[in-house]
């Protein structure tokens, strides 16, 4: 008994101690990416905004961390359904939350790069309109969930809706490629030509980018790892709770 | 052309960093919300078995 306590206390503060590292990794690169972004990026052409293009580097380090937690989400889902099991559910909570949080930061830095170089804050093109249906049916998934008590029920609901809604986010990244958007599409091949603040791209900006998706990295398993540990102690709480009442 | 547009890149670093710290904090504040009713909790509990070995 003694045994498993001091082996359940060393399991803790291990998980406590990466989780600390993990914060202070999160931090100093943050801070190193900011030093990147201002004083080392080149100043891009006036076409994509001059010192405007530097909202890159976090908008599209965002977008890919937003798009990916939301496949996260979708992948603990299919677990769930095959294992039953309520620690993935944990996990498609905790991924589609912080996905809601890195897509509404791309959509709103998004609006304010494009007014200096489109001139207007939005506009309804395919690719912004979808973004921004994406970011709503995030949101309506965490809404789902908070509106049914049964747990497993609503593991089952959540699950499926997160596959579903996964299923959307290649087509978003397909759009600005194959379809005439105003939004360009900076890396790979494009047959759009209607794209507006589009800019080359030299290797110096690419590592900074590359840099800045390292530094959301760390700070998407940063989050996620916290928001887990709270759902446990609120799962933990609701079962002690019921066990209470009844 | 866009000399005078510093400010739209202010703000969209501002939302990144503001946006982070707003989801950090509203970690914390669940976080404490939770441990505050813990606490509530195991006392309920404590009450409930004080009064079972009372009556």
């Amino acid at each position: 008994m003694v045994q498993q306590k001091s082996i359940e206390l060393s399991v803790s503060s291990s998980r406590q101690g990466s989780a600390r590292a993990l914060g202070v990794a999160s931090v100093v690169m943050l801070a190193i990416s900011l030093v990147l972004v201002f004083a080392v990026a080149p100043r891009a052409q006036v076409e994509a905004g001059g010192d405007v293009q530097r909202i890159f580097y976090f908008h599209l380090a965002s977008a890919l961390i937003g798009f990916g937690a939301w496949i996260v989400t979708a992948v603990a889902g299919i677990q769930y359904l095959r294992r039953r099991d309520l620690k993935h559910d944990r996990l498609a909570l905790a991924s589609a939350e912080i996905g809601v949080v890195f897509i509404a930061m791309v959509l709103l830095s998004g609006m304010l790069w494009a007014r200096p170089v489109w001139n207007t804050f939005w506009t309804w093109d395919f690719k912004l309109t979808l973004s921004a249906l994406q970011f709503l049916m995030y949101v309506a998934y965490l809404m789902l969930r908070a509106g049914i008590e049964d747990p497993n029920r609503r593991a089952r609901f959540a699950a499926v809706y997160g596959i579903v809604g996964a299923l959307t986010v290649p087509l978003n990244f397909l759009v600005s490629r194959v379809l005439q958007s105003v939004h360009p599409a900076v890396y790979g091949p494009s047959v759009n030509a209607t794209q507006q603040g589009g800019f080359g791209v030299p290797t110096e900006m690419t590592l900074i980018l590359v840099f800045c998706l390292a530094t959301f990295t760390v700070l998407y398993f940063y989050l996620l790892r916290a928001r887990i540990a709270l759902q446990e102690r609120a799962d933990a709480l609701n079962a002690r709770r019921a066990e209470l009442l009844s | 052309m866009f000399e005078g547009n510093l400010i739209y890149l202010a703000a969209a670093y501002a939302v990144f960093l503001g946006g982070l710290a707003l989801y950090a904090a509203s970690l914390a504040l669940r976080r404490r919300n939770l441990a505050r009713d813990e606490r509530t909790l195991e006392q309920i509990a404590r009450e409930t078995r004080d009064e079972g070995r009372n009556s």
